[in-house]
């Protein structure tokens, strides 16, 4: 079967701002410049989904599990990826007891011919969510009711149903719900549309999966004299979702509380792993030349200047940031950033696709423990940042 | 079909939402009763009786619980008093149940067939407040009534954070308390210019 991913011209609706606006959706442009996209689409074939997207999300999520199992037997492997040794515990012990989580997202470089190659994890705080999983599925449903796509068109997006599959299980765990119960905290920047929207969205999913809910800002979190973590009305915060990185979380002040706080984690600290670019080099090293995966190190001197072919990104780094290409031929490619501290992996250089001047990448969702859906993100460089644009896909 | 068939959001935007996937032409084999289901002669008559039976017995054990019928009466149309160990609360009534699903494969030829076991199994169908007003369905979590692909280790037991059997959240009762501190979380999104999300 030859390749059928493209990227054709899709006619905007004419009332997608009214619909955006209606569905909750703030954040469609930011800073001035269009964030969601809808004048192109990407068109892929089952076959493409299936074999080349769905499996693989399937099959890596299952050896980042199983990675995940080795390193909390071996600690001190922890330091590698940057965790302080005063959390090691509180992240083994959640892996440990079993503690349950709720998503994440793999970035794939994949262009139609030859299989996908997985360019990062975000595992912890990926965003992109409430546009992969609604507006998108919105958009999809119009444009179909009102004859702009065929009545066979398809997406791979079960992601709405399959998190509140999670939340329904995470219902179950923590028993009938009572009138006394405490809050399910939500917390982000608040500053953030974008994080604040996409928490807002996770927030009404779990209200209508019975759970009393309450956002606080993350600045507004507080601590009582027993080294419990409090939400705005002084209540004890006994469960939360935070959109907000445990590299961060353990930097700060109130990182001291969490070996204290009876809080149970959305994402739950063992995703700490997982966030983490670290996670690369480790998957080649159990896997090497695996289909999937693109070859990668960790950096022994940082000082050494990156060989052609190769990427460097900081173990810590989020959304593009200091990230370093230095691709076969051609000039090497920097984004600054706040993030030149810390170690660093180096990784084979894999180009994004570009279709009509513009570069694609696949974020693949996996909710639960279930590959789910993708979103699809596209700049005008190499490196996909905050600013990308989502851009909607269909099955045809 | 790989996407989601109904989504519902009630807090976010301005009102109420209530999308349902499915066209009339491709619409989920849903069905309130068996009789209904036999009636229409998409399936057998053996496999409207299993698909109810299946959801049926999921129903308890899956349907989202409330503790008084108020809270559940704000999300669905018709509730009724449920009692498990001693405890009781409100779960919203079976409305239905999905016999089959039209999928959708590869060459764009399409029919309708039930799937048995997988991601996609037997389910229970509740009617949510709008849905009596638009004549739609709801699903509600539940997954395959044949136990599916979420039962991995990773998921959650009731030894981790979450159960009702660990020693962090087990009291499951509101603390009050007072706050000595506040502040100490959030500085790291300023210092680095940007927000917690990637």
């Amino acid at each position: 079967m030859g390749r059928k991913l493209r990227r054709v011209d899709s006619p905007a609706r004419h009332d997608w701002r009214e619909t955006a606006r209606d569905c909750g959706f703030q954040f469609h442009t930011i800073e001035g410049d269009l964030y969601w996209d809808e004048s192109v689409r990407y068109e892929f074939s089952l076959e493409e989904i299936e074999r080349d997207l769905e499996e693989p999300t399937q099959e890596l999520h299952g050896m980042c599990m199983d990675l995940v199992d080795l390193l909390v037997r071996t600690p001190e492997r922890l330091a590698m990826l940057g965790i302080p040794r005063s959390q090691w515990d509180f992240v083994c012990d959640s892996w440990k007891r079993g503690d349950p989580h709720l998503y994440g997202r793999m970035d794939f470089s994949y262009d139609g011919n030859g299989p996908a190659k997985l360019l990062e994890l975000n595992y912890d705080t990926p965003t992109s969510l409430y546009e992969a999983s609604f507006f998108q599925w919105v958009w999809m449903e119009q444009m179909r009711d009102r004859g702009d796509l065929p009545d066979g068109v398809d997406q791979y997006n079960r992601i709405h149903e399959d998190l509140l599959e999670v939340l329904a299980h995470l219902r179950a765990l923590a028993g009938v719900a009572r009138p006394d119960e405490p809050a399910f905290v939500f917390t982000a920047v608040a500053e953030s549309d974008e994080d604040r929207g996409t928490t807002q969205y996770l927030q009404d999913l779990a209200s209508q999966s019975g759970f009393p809910t309450r956002f606080v800002d993350i600045f507004d979190i507080g601590v009582d004299a027993e080294g419990r973590l409090t939400d705005t009305s002084d209540e004890v915060i006994q469960r939360i979702f935070k959109l907000y990185p445990w590299e961060w979380l353990f930097a700060e002040e109130f990182s001291k509380h969490l070996a204290t706080t009876p809080t149970a984690w959305l994402e739950p600290p063992w995703k700490a792993i997982l966030s983490n670019k670290g996670v690369l080099p480790l998957l080649w090293e159990r896997h090497p030349g695996h289909p999937n995966l693109l070859e990668a190190h960790f950096e022994e001197a940082p000082d050494h200047a990156l060989p052609a072919g190769w990427v460097r990104k900081p173990v810590h780094s989020r959304e593009g940031s200091n990230v370093r290409i230095r691709p076969v031929r051609g000039a090497e490619i920097v984004v600054d950033g706040p993030y030149g501290d810390g170690p660093a992996v180096r990784q084979a250089y894999h180009p994004l696709p570009n279709f009509d001047g513009r570069y694609a990448l696949v974020g693949s969702w996996v909710i639960g423990d279930r590959a789910s859906g993708i979103g699809m993100r596209e700049d005008s460089t190499l490196i996909t940042r905050d600013t990308s644009r989502f851009v909607p896909h269909v099955i045809l | 079909m790989k996407r989601s068939r109904v989504l519902k959001l009630s807090l976010l935007g301005t009102a109420p939402l209530a999308l349902v996937a499915c066209g009339s032409k491709d619409r989920d084999l849903t069905y309130e009763s068996v009789q209904d289901c036999i009636e229409e002669g998409k399936v057998t008559p053996k496999a409207c009786s299993t698909a109810f039976d299946e959801s049926f017995k999921v129903h308890y054990r899956q349907a989202p619980r409330f503790y008084s019928e108020g809270s559940c009466l704000t999300e669905y149309g018709n509730c009724l008093r449920y009692q498990e160990n001693g405890t009781s609360f409100w779960i919203p009534a079976l409305g239905g149940f999905l016999a089959g699903r039209y999928v959708h494969s590869y060459g764009n030829t399409r029919r309708p067939y039930i799937i048995t076991h997988g991601d996609y199994g037997y389910r229970p169908l509740y009617r949510s407040r709008d849905d009596w007003d638009r004549g739609t369905w709801s699903t509600w979590g539940g997954g395959s009534g044949s136990g599916g692909s979420l039962t991995t280790r990773t998921y959650g037991s009731s030894r981790s954070s979450w159960g009702t059997g660990s020693s962090s959240s087990g009291s499951s009762s509101r603390i009050s308390t007072s706050s000595v501190s506040r502040g100490g979380f959030g500085g790291s999104s300023s210092a680095r210019g940007g927000w917690g999300g990637s």
